[in-house]
């Protein structure tokens, strides 16, 4: 492969020097407390409310620098450890081929003793093709269980897989989810250990470069698959992503099976098991590959299951009261389920200009110029400090993605304060046509109300610094915002490049 | 066996050697005409204006024998290599403001294709023609690139200096360590701040060791030693003359605007403080930048590497400017100027940043900001209102006018006498307030107001008319024009540049 050619496991490379979280820290620490208390208040109510975003990114800033700290924790393993496994691969109406596909793969993995078992729930979501997935189990020679009595979605079928199967442990992939041969063996060996519950590889996607989309999805994931949770091995305290993942399945079966109340039932899961004193390992090496969503509903649609999921932890199994966690696990429970919270820090942050453009209120008075003095300094490093942690891989459109999710975030964390009664979808494996601009209307919104704003206190206060300022806040948050407007687009406007062949030079093979 | 490097086939071998040949051809052509449009733009109009304050101490220095022209450049706390050359300079050619400020712009011309050739050695032609362009068309730099002081020497030297040393991150030859040795002796004796550049490499040494040749770190020890064994003579000579007796205007302590507004100016020149203010507001599209270095190549996938010369660059164009800062606290040492060591790093770090884009926007940022810094290179050249701007001539063609042999000329602050003399050849008398003698040995008197009306009645003398010329605000010219307003007669007044103003006021009434 040429040199140039991004390595899909480059992102998992990663060492940030320790100085340099120390340097970040201080910054972070010097730069809140210059504005919770060297600067004077000007309108008190947008002070404290800043004041409540900050403490939310302080927060957030800690953790990630602690769970940084030391991401190359692994625990033992021992290779000749192969005892039989069970190999579930949920299936809830994806298309056939592509079902195929890692049933074919999880056959050929490279280990000593396994079933596979597609786990058919296209009968009781009343998808057409469940009869095609049983031919199809029929053809490869692999095992097949269709439920027939609903409930419980993706959790429910495992867990009825659960009672009908019974090696010592499972694999779980998504129908999307194709193993490297090689998966099991670099997995169960860290079941060697009792107390080892689960191990959890990452949920890489293939197609990363089909689209605007699905690069964004997937750089997104980078952040979250490398540094983070190589951070919380050390910590005891990584969690399930749903697939990619080996269970111990009397630590499953302990906790009742997935919790089957939730939609995140891996991240909850993950918590009970660890609630029992067991432990867990993220595994940092590609071993399978899956498809990220392919357009932006289908997009938003898993991150509005995932903020769901996690912030029902928050307002319904918050980590800081259960018992038998230690202190780091709560924290970093926390942490994770807390992140889902940032859309309506970033809904706040970006108002503050428009509410100085309809009004002329700060929250504090300070030279423009004292507060980039103790800003950039910290948002640079932090920025490089998120690229290092990636060995360069996370980019400026996962911000952008990441902050442009603030509309499904919100109305993720509405629906749990409300309890709005949610079903469990399944992401769509191939690409949904049309445009979704309805699902940019309020980044869209925000542009106008820039353009308007920025008009109306520019005649009514002139080109002073304050304004420009604001101004700049303003078209910051429109630029970031655009990134993902252009998400929204119809499909061909969101192709990118493929590599060019013709840029590469040839490689000479001499004997 | 498959070759280890990357080659390629015959057929392109030629293709890609024929390519790069007309690209190094195409070049040398661009960089020939940039430093044609510097010569141009400078011999046909810059050059022709009014002689400055600091260019009139120069042309005095310089003037003088060469004792004593080490005598007092090292009262002045400077170091004598521009001086030296100037001497010598003046003699075969003369001391007219033209001729003089020639052998700025021969070394600011040279500075051009020494930014290309050290770009080039970083990042390769393209990001290193950019950077030329920038050093080009930079108002700030062409403002001193015909300025008649050591500036564009410093710069230029200091190219040199950063080309040999990035050289050693990966050669060893003798050539390289004895351009670095004889860029550094020059530097050193073109101005103090040169050995900021110094200590930039040298802490960029000790965080990147691994970078450079084995031993490296001998031979820059030993390189040390010898550059302070040859510079502590000069340091004993100041010291033992006494360099409290400057003749240098008194700096302020610098705010956090100062430190942007360098920024600024170096990218815009010298504005207006109004625009500079809208300029400096618009920080938080800096954080754009940073957000757009995460970025992955479109073409090939690949993760965009921050190379040890981008970190060198960076550190080279900060470190400096926040280390004065922070002393200017103590002892005030901050002005931009001292800093336009650090503005080739900080053009090629830009040029690279913008490199690293996607390809149409990053073309569109590189003529927005050409074309930027034409328009503010025509402002500063032409607007009246350019804070730096010193028109002593037109103030000296205004009282040669008007001025009698019966009249006086009063300047302050006192070093303002230089210019003066430099242009009028009339027969008025000239005296400073506070009285001063350039000639004898010590600085600049210090002003007390209880001496005013003594000192006023002295300068004066038996004089009909006194034209008061106050510039350069040392904290007392205010008092000056109100004693002479509510103890003569006023009888006119002229502005000619920002800071410059006349006031003519009768002494005897009658006459």
């Amino acid at each position: 492969m040429p040199n140039n050619i991004y390595d899909h496991s480059s992102f998992l490379k990663s060492e940030v020097a320790k100085s340099l979280l120390v340097v970040n820290t201080i910054l972070v620490l010097i730069y809140f407390l210059a504005i919770a208390f060297l600067f004077p208040i000007s309108n008190q109510l947008m002070f404290y409310v800043l004041i409540a975003t900050e403490i939310f990114h302080v927060w957030q800033a800690l953790g990630f620098w602690y769970t940084l700290w030391d991401t190359s924790y692994m625990p033992k393993a021992i290779v000749r450890f192969t005892p039989p496994v069970d190999v579930f691969i949920t299936v809830a109406g994806e298309p056939v081929e592509i079902v195929e596909e890692t049933a074919r793969a999880a056959k050929a993995m490279d280990y000593p003793d396994f079933r596979v078992f597609l786990l058919n729930d296209g009968y009781v979501t009343k998808k057409d093709n469940w009869q095609e997935i049983e031919e199809l189990a029929r053809r490869l020679k692999i095992n097949c269980i269709t439920r027939k009595v609903a409930g419980g979605a993706k959790a429910g079928n495992i867990n009825n897989a659960l009672r009908n199967t019974r090696s010592p442990f499972i694999a779980v992939f998504d129908a999307d989810h194709v193993p490297h041969p090689d998966f099991l063996k670099k997995t169960v060996r860290y079941m060697h250990d009792p107390e080892m519950a689960f191990v959890q590889t990452p949920q890489f996607y293939k197609n990363y470069q089909t689209n605007y989309v699905t690069a964004g999805a997937w750089e997104q994931q980078e952040l979250f698959f490398s540094p983070i949770l190589r951070g919380k091995n050390r910590m005891n305290s990584a969690f399930l992503c749903g697939t990619n993942m080996v269970i111990r399945r009397k630590a499953l079966e302990q906790v009742g099976g997935l919790y089957e109340d939730n939609i995140a039932e891996d991240f909850l899961t993950s918590l009970f098991i660890h609630q029992r004193g067991w432990k867990s390992v993220y595994v940092p090496e590609v071993l399978a590959e899956g498809l990220a969503p392919e357009d932006l509903l289908s997009y938003t649609k898993q991150q509005y299951r995932w903020a769901r999921g996690s912030l029902e932890v928050i307002f319904r199994h918050n980590p800081l009261f259960m018992p038998g966690l230690t202190f780091r696990q709560r924290l970093q429970y926390l942490q994770s389920a807390s992140y889902y919270l940032s859309g309506l820090i970033v809904l706040i942050n970006c108002l503050f200009p428009l509410v100085f453009f309809a009004t002329g209120w700060t929250p504090f008075t300070v030279s423009t110029m004292v507060l980039a003095a103790v800003f950039l300094p910290y948002i640079f490093l932090t920025i490089y400090t998120l690229s290092i942690s990636t060995n360069l891989s996370y980019t400026y459109r996962a911000v952008a993605f990441s902050m442009g999710l603030f509309a499904v975030h919100i109305k993720a964390m509405f629906s749990v304060i409300f309890q709005v009664k949610q079903g469990f979808s399944v992401t769509s494996k191939r690409a949904l046509q049309g445009n979704f601009i309805r699902l940019v209307i309020p980044h869209i919104s925000y542009l106008i109300l820039t353009v308007i704003g920025a008009g109306y206190a520019l005649i009514r206060f002139g080109w002073i610094s304050a304004v420009v300022n604001n101004i700049a806040w303003a078209l910051l948050n429109c630029i970031i915002f655009s990134v993902y407007i252009v998400a929204a687009l119809p499909e061909r406007y969101r192709h990118l490049n493929t590599v060019s062949k013709q840029a590469l030079p040839q490689k000479v093979i001499s004997s | 066996m498959e070759n280890s490097g990357t080659f390629f086939a015959p057929e392109q071998e030629q293709q890609v050697l024929n390519v790069r040949t007309n690209a190094r051809v195409s070049n040398g052509w661009k960089i020939f005409w940039l430093v044609i449009f510097v010569l141009a733009a400078n011999l046909l109009f810059t050059i022709h204006f009014s002689l400055r304050l600091d260019e009139s101490q120069s042309l005095w220095q310089s003037s003088r024998s060469v004792p004593t022209l080490l005598s007092i450049v090292a009262q002045d706390v400077h170091v004598p290599l521009y001086h030296l050359i100037l001497h010598f300079w003046e003699v075969f050619f003369g001391n007219g403001v033209f001729t003089v400020r020639l052998v700025s712009l021969f070394f600011f011309a040279a500075t051009i294709p020494a930014v290309y050739m050290l770009g080039k050695e970083a990042y390769g032609p393209k990001v290193a023609l950019f950077g030329a362009v920038l050093a080009a068309f930079s108002p700030f730099l062409n403002w001193y690139g015909v300025e008649a002081r050591m500036y564009s020497m410093l710069v230029f030297f200091t190219v040199l200096n950063q080309y040999f040393f990035i050289k050693l991150f990966h050669e060893d030859r003798p050539g390289t360590w004895w351009g670095y040795i004889i860029s550094g002796f020059f530097g050193m004796f073109t101005h103090y701040f040169f050995l900021l550049a110094l200590l930039t490499q040298v802490i960029y040494f000790f965080m990147n060791r691994k970078l450079f040749p084995p031993k490296a770190g001998k031979r820059f020890a030993l390189i040390g030693c010898t550059l302070a064994a040859l510079f502590i003579p000069w340091l004993y000579f100041v010291f033992h003359l006494g360099f409290a007796a400057t003749s240098q205007p008194l700096l302020q302590t610098p705010s956090t605007f100062s430190l942007f507004d360098t920024f600024i100016q170096f990218v815009f020149g010298f504005q207006t403080d109004h625009l500079d203010t809208v300029l400096v507001a618009l920080w938080p599209i800096a954080m754009l930048l940073g957000f757009f270095a995460l970025r992955r190549d479109r073409r090939s996938g690949s993760r965009r590497q921050i190379s040890n010369y981008t970190g060198y660059f960076l550190l080279s164009a900060f470190f400096p400017v926040i280390i004065v800062f922070i002393i200017s606290f103590v002892k005030p040492i901050y002005l931009s100027r001292y800093l336009i060591l650090t503005i080739p790093s900080l053009y090629l770090f830009l040029s690279w940043l913008i490199s690293s884009f996607p390809e149409a926007f990053a073309k569109f940022v590189r003529v927005a900001l050409v074309l930027a810094m034409l328009v503010t290179f025509f402002k500063q050249s032409v607007s009246a209102a350019t804070p730096v701007k010193e028109d002593y001539q037109a103030a000296v063609q205004y009282i040669s006018q008007h001025a009698t042999d019966q009249d006086v000329i009063v300047v302050a602050a006192p070093f303002t006498i230089y210019p003066i003399e430099y242009y009028y050849k009339g027969s008025s008398q000239i005296q400073t307030l506070p009285i001063w003698n350039q000639y004898a040995h010590g600085g600049l008197p210090s002003f007390d107001p209880k001496k005013l009306p003594d000192q006023v009645k002295q300068a004066d003398g038996s004089a009909e008319d006194a034209y008061v010329l106050l510039s350069q605000d040392q904290g007392f010219n205010e008092q000056i024009r109100i004693y002479y307003e509510t103890h003569f007669q006023r009888i006119s007044s002229e502005q000619f540049s920002q800071g410059l103003n006349l006031y003519v006021y009768k002494l005897r009434q009658g006459s």
